[in-house]
């Protein structure tokens, strides 16, 4: 249990720890929040104030208060914090930033409100009925909040500040785990893998608490499942908003007693502010400027090491400096491979027709409704081609597109079939396919579905069956 | 690349289609035109499959569209598509307003981290490693700026982003032109 473990000072905690049992519970250690919670603080007080710590905090601080006057409600604050350490650190007061620009469109951090629980914004897992059980426990607290913690209050802009658009992709309306209470839209972007490693290892950070290890697993474990949860309800797009709100709110600590009291008077109203839950850690600057940059900071590392596995070759490279030049190299290349195949594809054709005979190859198999403009100049160029000449560069693209395939097999089989005297069905299924909305070529129905089949087959990397469905 | 399978056969629809409207505008033109226009077909086709959903996207069709010679070109490719100026405009806009506030942000930030240097004190050697590299940071992000279309105007949280998703576009756009280029090159 949490309560016999010995009190060891942290080597990286400053020296404000040996005094915590002679000073109040108003310090903690955290300098410059200095609400005035004195030294007649009840069970209440001290189960609201932990809920706002880490769990290791919250119990150091309460077994290093008065021996442990009351275990059963540690006991109770153990387990409701291993139900969720989502909900802790959304518990968990941050802000202290003072002094926020209006027109600074990076995010703001704000008081925690755990009440509040606009629609599924709040964080916290699958089952948000897990958060449930702190608000009639704390909602019934009494605590004095600061005056001062009030002026710090900033609101947060909507969380379309990270959101970088993409490409079309379908919103999600799933939360992540871990602090958002902002509602966070929907987001198009596409799914990173991230969220699951970002999680453990915001939990880690966790650790300068490392005398309560056990618990710190128990809350990693946790996080991870709920990690996973929410990956699996989550659609594409959330967790790259999410994930960087989820780091920082659990990575930063900071003392927030205060915090934690005041959202329990605010919980009954529920208002629908965007914050971002921000810890500091502790020893280090928190004031707003300081906090922000880590923020931005941290989710730059965290983009950084998506480049990563989007570059080759980035692997063995660790530094920011680095990684930004192989960026900047990959970049290039791909830019000068363009150029190179745009002027290969120049020298190619004299006219800018090069396309039409892949273009009707192509175009089959995306929607086989297409109507092409150019109808006029089609048929008699085509008619006059040999079919095997259509089918080649046809046979061409589609292997070009699944390099990695072992084509060869299937292109010899493919000639073999065109040169053939028996392959004018080849032929002419070509041929209709190609002019499906055409009245040129005796039509086949079953030949146009064989070769949408084929090209799907194709793109989708398997040319080999194809291949062979087009010897049969 | 069989994830990007549908973002290719989208390119290469709009990118034959945009290249169609484009031939018949202009009979024998020389090599380097020809390969002008390819390149800008494709680029813009490219973008146009972003749906004005990137950045980068809405920056490349809006500087093509402001050349007078391509421009009728860009609206000879993109065709029928109405909004797209429509993108451009609001982006130039937005893209001015949100540098103005970009430079005032940073100067103010600077104004704070040379304030607060002076009062820390940091090991000397400390100092010159950490400076050389933030120097080096900021050189390549200059340069990357420069290489992602409309990248002069993003943060740098929103350029790492913005470069992920024009790295796999720039991906997908090599590897359909190569396989045309081969089909043709074993064509002819």
């Amino acid at each position: 249990m949490v309560m016999t473990r010995e009190l060891k000072p942290d080597p990286g905690l400053e020296t404000a720890w040996p005094e915590l049992g002679k000073v109040g519970m108003g310090s903690m250690g955290f300098g410059p929040c200095g609400y005035g919670i004195g030294q007649s603080f009840d069970m209440n007080h001290a189960i609201s104030r932990t809920s706002s710590c880490p769990p290791a905090v919250a119990v150091a601080a309460a077994a290093s208060k008065a021996n442990l006057p009351n275990p059963r409600c540690l006991a109770t604050f153990d387990l409701r914090h291993r139900s969720a350490v989502a909900v802790t650190a959304h518990a968990i007061g941050s802000v202290m930033l003072s002094g926020a620009n209006p027109d600074d469109l990076s995010p703001r951090f704000a008081v925690v409100r755990r009440g509040e629980q606009p629609k599924a914004s709040v964080a916290v897992l699958s089952s948000s009925r897990q958060a449930k059980p702190w608000s009639p426990i704390f909602g019934s607290m009494s605590a004095s909040v600061s005056p001062e913690l009030r002026r710090f209050r900033v609101f947060l802009p909507r969380l379309g500040v990270f959101r970088a658009a993409r490409g079309g992709y379908a919103p999600s309306e799933v939360i992540p785990a871990i602090v958002v209470t902002a509602p966070v839209e929907p987001g198009p972007e596409p799914v990173r893998p991230w969220v699951k490693e970002k999680m453990s290892s915001a939990v880690g950070r966790e650790s300068f608490k490392k005398r309560k290890v056990e618990k710190l697993q128990n809350s990693k474990v946790v996080a991870e499942d709920d990690s996973k949860r929410i990956k699996a309800n989550e659609e594409e797009g959330e967790s790259k908003i999410t994930g960087p709100n989820t780091n920082k709110s659990s990575n930063k600590k900071k003392e927030t007693s205060g915090d934690t009291s005041k959202e329990n008077s605010k919980v009954s109203d529920v208002q629908k502010p965007d914050y971002i839950h921000v810890r500091a850690r502790r020893g280090q600057a928190t004031d707003s400027h300081s906090l922000a940059e880590r923020v931005r900071r941290e989710k730059i590392s965290e983009r950084m090491k998506y480049l990563q596995d989007l570059v080759p070759g980035c692997n063995k490279i660790t530094g920011k400096a680095g990684m930004l030049d192989e960026i900047i190299n990959y970049v290039q290349s791909l830019q000068r491979q363009v150029e190179f195949l745009s002027m290969k594809l120049a020298t190619v054709n004299p006219r800018l027709d090069f396309n039409i005979d892949n273009l009707y190859a192509k175009e089959v198999f995306p929607s086989c409704t297409t109507n092409f403009p150019t109808v006029g100049n089609m048929p008699p160029e085509l008619a006059n081609h040999p079919p095997y000449v259509h089918f080649n560069p046809i046979q061409q693209v589609v292997s070009g597109c699944g390099v990695e395939m072992g084509i060869n097999s299937s292109e010899m089989a493919l000639r073999r079939t065109i040169s053939a005297p028996v392959s004018i069905p080849d032929a002419s299924f070509l041929d209709t396919s190609c002019f499906t909305g055409m009245q040129q070529i005796q039509p086949s129905a079953t030949w146009d579905v064989e070769l949408q089949s084929l090209y799907n087959v194709a793109f989708t990397g398997s040319i080999e069956a194809s291949g062979l469905k087009m010897e049969m | 690349m069989c994830p990007h399978t549908s973002l290719k056969q989208q390119f290469l629809k709009k990118w034959i289609m945009g290249l169609q409207r484009c031939s018949f505008s202009k009979k024998n033109m020389s090599i380097l035109e020809r390969k002008k226009t390819i390149k800008l077909s494709a680029d813009i086709a490219m973008a146009s499959a972003r749906n004005g959903t990137t950045r980068w996207s809405r920056a490349l069709i809006s500087n093509a569209s402001k050349d007078g010679s391509d421009n009728r070109l860009v609206q000879q490719i993109l065709g029928p598509d109405s909004n797209t100026p429509a993108v451009a405009t609001t982006t130039n806009k937005a893209r001015t307003r949100r540098a103005s506030v970009c430079k005032k942000i940073v100067k103010r930030s600077h104004q704070i981290r040379r304030r607060r240097r002076k009062c820390v004190a940091a090991a000397p050697v400390k100092a010159v490693t950490s400076s050389i590299s933030k120097h080096l940071v900021r050189k390549r992000t200059q340069v990357l700026k420069t290489l992602i279309p409309g990248g002069e105007f993003m943060d740098e949280i929103c350029l790492i982003e913005e470069t992920l998703d024009y790295i796999t576009s720039l991906r997908v756009q090599v590897d359909v032109m190569r396989s045309v280029a081969s089909a043709c090159f074993s064509q002819s």
